[in-house]
């Protein structure tokens, strides 16, 4: 799962970026409205946590073309301004969610979680296929009760497995979905962390369609 | 105290009074001419009468004074009837008219000329004496001729009475159009005034320009004051803004910073942290209320704010699939400005949708100018201590603990800065029902 923070204030947006890594997930900070907008323009994101008070561009003008180009990845705005009139703009204009500063991190986080699994259309913060489970909320993973050792770039790509279950992901799409921009992009390192992934939850739940991608499944004769 | 007369009073007095001086003078000036008028014509009159008589006059041979002639009018052979006449040859009835038999006219005069005196019978007289030479008469003869004051009195007193029935009718009109001018004139004073009560009740946010230019100053004057005193709201709100961009972003890293410090230390920093958080959330939300006195011709739709919030709160609680009813709402304006009716009720619908287990209903009613407001929830609802906690925890701030009741001590400030009433029972679904009043526009 990746994630987009545009805000300006580079504490805040260490603070969100160290504390959404640690929660497994491939974080990209921009730290201006211009360079907020591109990103979301052209890479896949999974969720974005963008603040409203930006130099350059400002945070509604960043999500209305976002929204007028057709982006509908989920967005919750963090800003300072909290009153009821900013929040009806903010949604009305097409946030998912909104959340005011000074704000906890733990709130945060379950927001951006559940963001997160509303996107890909889960409802539970636990999923599961087949024998293999996996809690969102604390990263967690196990295989028939039996918790698993997961690297954290492991989770990362188990986590988006799972979100998109049953689902052909290609090694691209895998790529964009689990590092964040600046993290070295290896595709082959996907074929070395799927073949681990199988060795951990079972060679059968992930199936290789050669040419189209890696697919998550339940059943056992895939 | 004069001060306080209106000015329509005003006009209307001073048009009054000199329409009723003028006219006095007017009435009085024409009485005088009318009279002098009607004496210059009796004095005419008898003169002619008197002429009349002298062309009739003729002395014979003897020396006697005879008339060829009499005079024609009846009045002179009807007694006492106040037309007489009379030739006096030195002091001594010579002839006379029938109407005054014996008695010596105007006795108390000797000259020639106009006089008056009085008749046997009291009557008041007018007399034209003139001192006569008649052919082959030894001495000048005295011809008299007398005709009653009375007459002219009379047509003086008649003539006063038409007149003064005249311009009472001719006052009344002045008057009349006098006060019809008033109100024509003073009419766009009066536009001002509605205007103005029309801006504070809300129903219009300023004065439309279409006044003469006599009160276009004022009008204009107004208006800036109006955009003034919103301008002033809009950076009041503005800056607050600011403050809390430039205060929130700070406390936003400490918070973070302090979360994972362990020990005695970390518990005083959160604790320091927190408190700083909750104050300046509390008085940078007071610091927003522009409250009823600070905005003239403030306004509010209630349909598009509930609209608006509901649309806010079922996305912000979209997980918890709650459903939010509105009944009533649309097409009711309050008087409040529209910012404040948002923070009101946000605060209020957001507290029922923290509470309910499923549904939320807000409905709304005008009744006496006043609009009802109920914010309900289906929530395990409050006991009734608790709910009397919640409103004294609102009316009482400072006591207030930060958090959850922030934003049911806003909503009952800001209730109480316009002068509205809030109140939490128990609701028909269940859970709490928070009733508001609020003015409407208009009242």
């Amino acid at each position: 799962m990746r994630i987009l923070i545009v805000e300006d204030e580079p504490d805040v947006a260490r603070q969100v970026q160290v504390a959404l890594c640690k929660t497994g997930y491939a974080v990209d900070v921009a730290f201006d409205g211009e360079e907020g907008h591109f990103l979301g323009d052209t890479e896949p994101y999974d969720a974005v946590v963008l603040d409203l008070g930006l130099p350059g561009m400002g945070g509604l003008n960043v999500l209305e073309r976002w929204r007028r180009d057709g982006h509908g990845m989920p967005v919750l705005i963090l800003s300072a301004r909290d009153t009821w009139r900013e929040k009806v703009t903010g949604l009305r204009i097409g946030a998912d969610d909104y959340l005011a500063k000074p704000f906890e991190m733990e709130e945060l986080l379950a927001r951006i979680e559940a963001l997160v699994r509303r996107g890909a259309g889960k409802a539970s913060p636990e999923l599961s296929c087949g024998p293999v489970r996996i809690d969102t909320t604390r990263q967690k993973a196990w295989v028939d009760d039996t918790p698993l050792t997961l690297t954290a770039m492991e989770y990362r790509l188990l986590a988006y497995l799972m979100h998109h279950a049953e689902a052909v992901l290609s090694k691209t799409e895998l790529t964009e979905h689990i590092y964040a921009q600046d993290e070295d992009r290896d595709s082959n390192i996907i074929e070395v962390m799927i073949n681990r992934l199988r060795n951990k939850i079972g060679a059968n739940r992930i199936c290789t369609h050669r040419g189209r991608g890696y697919q998550l499944t339940a059943e056992d004769d895939g | 105290m004069t001060g306080r007369i209106s000015l329509a009073l005003r006009l209307a007095l001073s048009s009054a009074l000199w329409v009723a001086g003028a006219l006095l003078v007017a009435g009085a000036l024409i009485v005088f001419l009318f009279e002098s008028h009607i004496e210059r014509r009796f004095d005419q009159e008898l003169a002619d009468h008197l002429e009349e008589l002298v062309a009739a006059a003729e002395v014979d041979k003897a020396g006697h004074l005879h008339l060829n002639w009499s005079p024609a009018d009846p009045r002179l052979d009807r007694p006492l009837s106040g037309w007489y006449w009379q030739v006096l040859e030195n002091d001594r009835i010579v002839l006379g008219s029938a109407s005054i038999g014996t008695a010596r006219l105007g006795a108390g005069f000797a000259g020639q000329g106009v006089f008056e005196d009085d008749d046997p019978a009291g009557k008041r007289l007018r007399l034209v004496a003139r001192t006569i030479h008649l052919p082959r008469a030894a001495q000048a003869y005295l011809f008299i001729v007398a005709g009653p004051v009375s007459d002219i009195e009379n047509d003086v007193h008649n003539f006063t009475g038409d007149v003064f029935v005249v311009l009472a009718v001719l006052a009344v009109l002045l008057v009349g159009t006098g006060v019809l001018q008033v109100v024509f004139g003073l009419r766009p004073l009066r536009r001002v005034q509605e205007s103005l009560s029309a801006v504070r009740s809300g129903e219009r946010d300023r004065l439309p320009g279409d006044f003469p230019i006599e009160v276009l100053p004022l009008v204009s004057e107004l208006n800036a004051l109006l955009d003034y005193n919103k301008s002033l709201l809009e950076r009041a709100r503005r800056q607050v803004g600011n403050l809390a961009h430039a205060l929130k972003n700070p406390l936003s890293v400490l918070k973070g910073e302090v979360s994972d410090i362990d020990g005695s230390k970390g518990d005083l920093l959160r604790r320091q942290v927190g408190s700083a958080s909750a104050s300046v959330e509390r008085y940078l939300h007071k610091a927003r209320i522009a409250g009823a006195g600070n905005v003239l011709g403030a306004r509010a739709e209630l349909g598009k704010v509930v609209g608006d919030l509901k649309f806010t709160l079922e996305t912000l609680y979209r997980q918890r699939n709650l459903n939010i009813g509105d009944e009533g709402a649309t097409g009711v304006a309050v008087r409040m400005d529209p910012e404040d009716l948002e923070e009101l009720l946000g605060n209020l619908m957001d507290n029922a949708c923290k509470w309910a287990t499923g549904r939320v209903r807000v409905s709304a009613h005008s009744r006496d100018g006043k609009v009802l407001i109920a914010v309900e929830d289906d929530g395990p609802g409050i006991p009734a201590d608790k709910l009397e906690h919640m409103i004294r925890r609102g009316t009482r701030l400072d006591e207030s603990e930060p958090g959850s009741g922030l934003g049911l001590s806003i909503a009952v400030e800001i209730t109480a800065l316009y002068g509205g009433d809030l109140v939490f029972e128990k609701s028909s679904l269940g859970g709490v029902a928070a009733r508001l009043t609020i003015p409407g526009v208009g009242s």
